[in-house]
């Protein structure tokens, strides 16, 4: 099941349960911890949910319920509520620590240029793999609950941009992991020269904008 | 005097003036065996330390140019660590007095002996820096320096020794019964190839060398220029290494270094055949590994071997490399230079060879029972040290380096230098940018 359709059936299965706005507050909840997580994590995403919204007692009908509209046809679902976790994230924003695109730095918006020019030197199916690697494997990055799901929706093509500012390490890490995962994929030596080529075509540009490249490697 | 010792005298009176060395005290007409035996010792000892070039250069050729400089550093800084652990420790437990058969007790950090100890020991090192470098080519490419150089300590100080008194040792257990191992198959290959095994079994394969299909990846070397000057290098060494562990300058030299170099030979042509039977191309890296198999094999008895039998022990030697690292790769075990197929596989045939061949008591059931026993032992000792030591490594210090020093390399992250700094085009870090780089 892809991830848009399990959205769907978690969002049908829980949403006789709450309001609307505490259950895109869930779902972004679930978006930024708990999607790449297998099934049986929807334990532990209904007891973080139902501990901080004190409804304990209906945890194992909401548990049912959710397994109940994973196995529902896909023309049973309620729509997708991705546009409209977006739009919480984005009316919430101004309180919150994250910078919009036109305020993001350029070290950023090059991160972006670099690792798109990374990616166009793969297949799509490559790069779809690759892609699938550093959404499973970001854990180790400690970005707060909103980043990671802009980070999600990056990598995972459901946003045009990150939306917010990264610090450098967190940068140098995501390159370290496709770094990983296409030598998984085509081999350290065919790794090495892609990353050499992408920073050959962007070194001017980098130069331009005074962004030094290297601080991704 | 007879037309012999004379051309005999000549040539050692040549070399000595040669190589500047002081004549003797001793009427000069007058050279005592003791000093033609020194002569010939230390002369052998320094062909032997010429082979710590030849594994530098073998071993940083068959790594990628970001990992160049690491190799070479490790190959040149296990000699140093290795020379002063040995002296101190290890010397003493391999050759000291060992009334229970298992371990030296005395000759610890020897300082005042008389002159033929120094030449025995001078050699010696040479031979417990040998053992320890063979390790630092499997583990090639994503090993913690620091990490690498604790191991080095371990293998020089204990491992090698241990086994070392064995069956080198006058009253070792397996010299007792008999177990050949002239020049060390086991005693000094295997050791190494073993440990090697043990750390790459704990260490992992390099990022990507096996695909999620189970295919192997090559990962070419960088420099198969290198590669070649080290198999000759290394050749050339084995004839100091080999011809040295008479410990005397006799007669039976030439036999020796026959049957070394053409154990060489035969087992590059033998890894050649290998390659071609098993559909591979005539890789180099292949003839290089398959020759230094071929001399790995005859150490342990290219002293008591018929020539024929030395070419057919190398020759067995050569294609078991091949063999054996393909087998390593079903195993997915990724040794970068094949150093356990070269060094532990060859030299524990070599070492089974020894006992086969052994002229005059050829197919002997039990002195191949006792080389079997020995080429166990030294299985069984070298990979539950090596395992143990490793392991304490890995779960202290750290053994393997992150994801990240395998992304820029080793010679940046451990050293920070680059091997080739004028010719980095190809690469995604140069020269320039190494100091601005953010230390991991």
């Amino acid at each position: 099941m892809d991830l848009k359709t399990r959205r769907r059936a978690i969002y049908t299965g829980m949403r006789p349960y709450f309001d609307e706005p505490t259950l895109l507050e869930i779902m972004t909840l679930w978006q930024a911890k708990y999607s790449d997580k297998p099934k049986f994590a929807f334990t532990e995403f209904l007891s973080e949910t139902c501990k901080a919204r004190d409804v304990r007692s209906q945890r194992a009908q909401i548990l049912s319920s959710i397994f109940k509209a994973l196995d529902l046809p896909e023309k049973d679902l309620l729509p997708d509520p991705f546009d409209r976790l977006s739009q919480f994230d984005s009316a919430d924003e101004m309180s919150d620590t994250a910078v919009a695109l036109s305020e993001c730095d350029q070290t950023t918006l090059m991160f972006m240029r670099f690792f798109d020019a990374l990616m166009t030197r793969l297949s799509p199916p490559q790069q779809a793999s690759v892609r699938r690697y550093l959404l499973t494997h970001i854990k180790p990055l400690t970005l707060d609950e909103r980043r990671l799901t802009y980070l999600r929706d990056w990598l995972d093509q459901r946003a045009e941009t990150l939306r917010v500012q990264f610090a450098i390490p967190e940068m140098r890490m995501l390159v370290n992991l496709a770094y990983i995962a296409m030598c998984e994929l085509l081999g350290p030596v065919k790794a090495d020269q892609l990353l050499a080529l992408t920073i050959k075509e962007l070194e001017a540009e980098a130069s331009a904008v005074e962004v030094k490249l290297h601080d991704f490697l | 005097m007879g037309v012999c010792k004379k051309i005999v005298v000549a040539k050692i009176a040549f070399t000595v003036l040669y190589l500047g060395l002081p004549l003797p005290s001793a009427a000069a007409n007058e050279v005592s065996a003791e000093v033609l035996n020194t002569l010939w010792v230390v002369v052998a000892g320094s062909m032997v330390f010429l082979m710590q070039a030849g594994f530098a250069l073998l071993e940083s050729g068959m790594a990628r140019a970001k990992n160049a400089v690491n190799v070479m550093m490790k190959n040149y800084m296990d000699l140093c660590v290795g020379s002063l652990l040995f002296w101190l420790v290890g010397y003493g437990l391999m050759f000291g007095d060992n009334p229970s058969g298992w371990l030296g007790t005395n000759l610890f950090g020897l300082a005042k002996a008389p002159d033929w100890d120094f030449n025995l020991l001078f050699f010696q090192i040479m031979f417990a820096a040998t053992a320890a470098t063979i390790v630092s080519g499997a583990m090639a490419e994503r090993t913690n320096y620091v990490a690498y150089l604790i191991g080095t300590c371990g293998v020089s100080a204990i491992i090698y020794p241990v086994y070392g008194s064995w069956a080198w040792n006058d009253h070792g257990w397996l010299k007792q019964m008999g177990f050949i191992d002239f020049a060390g198959s086991t005693v000094v290959h295997s050791v190494g190839g073993w440990c090697a095994l043990a750390a790459i079994m704990l260490l992992g394969p390099r990022l990507g060398k096996f695909g999620a299909n189970g295919e192997v990846r090559e990962i070419p070397g960088h420099n198969l220029g290198y590669v070649a000057l080290g198999g000759f290098l290394l050749w050339f060494g084995w004839f100091g290494f080999n011809g040295g562990s008479t410990l005397a300058a006799g007669t039976q030299l030439g036999h020796i270094l026959l049957n070394t170099h053409m154990a060489g030979a035969a087992g590059a042509v033998a890894a050649l055949l290998t390659g071609y039977v098993v559909r591979q191309p005539a890789l180099m890296t292949h003839s290089v590994n398959g020759s230094i198999a071929g001399l790995v094999a005859i150490t342990a008895g290219c002293a008591s071997m018929e020539l024929p039998y030395a070419v057919l022990t190398g020759a067995v030697g050569g294609a078991l490399s091949v063999l054996g690292m393909r087998m390593l790769d079903k195993l997915r075990l990724d040794d970068v230079v094949g150093a356990v197929a070269v060094h532990g596989l060859s030299g524990a045939w070599g070492t089974l060879a020894a006992g086969l061949f052994l002229t005059g008591n050829m197919y002997n059931p039990q002195q191949i029972s006792v080389q079997l026993i020995g080429i166990g032992a030294a299985f069984v000792w070298v990979m539950l040290a090596a395992f143990s030591m490793y392991w304490l490594i890995a779960n202290t210090v750290g053994l393997r380096v992150s994801a990240m020093h395998e992304q820029r390399g080793l010679d940046i992250t451990e050293h920070g230098e680059i091997g080739y700094p004028e010719f980095s085009h190809a690469s995604a870090y140069t020269a320039d940018q190494v100091k601005s780089l953010e230390k991991l």
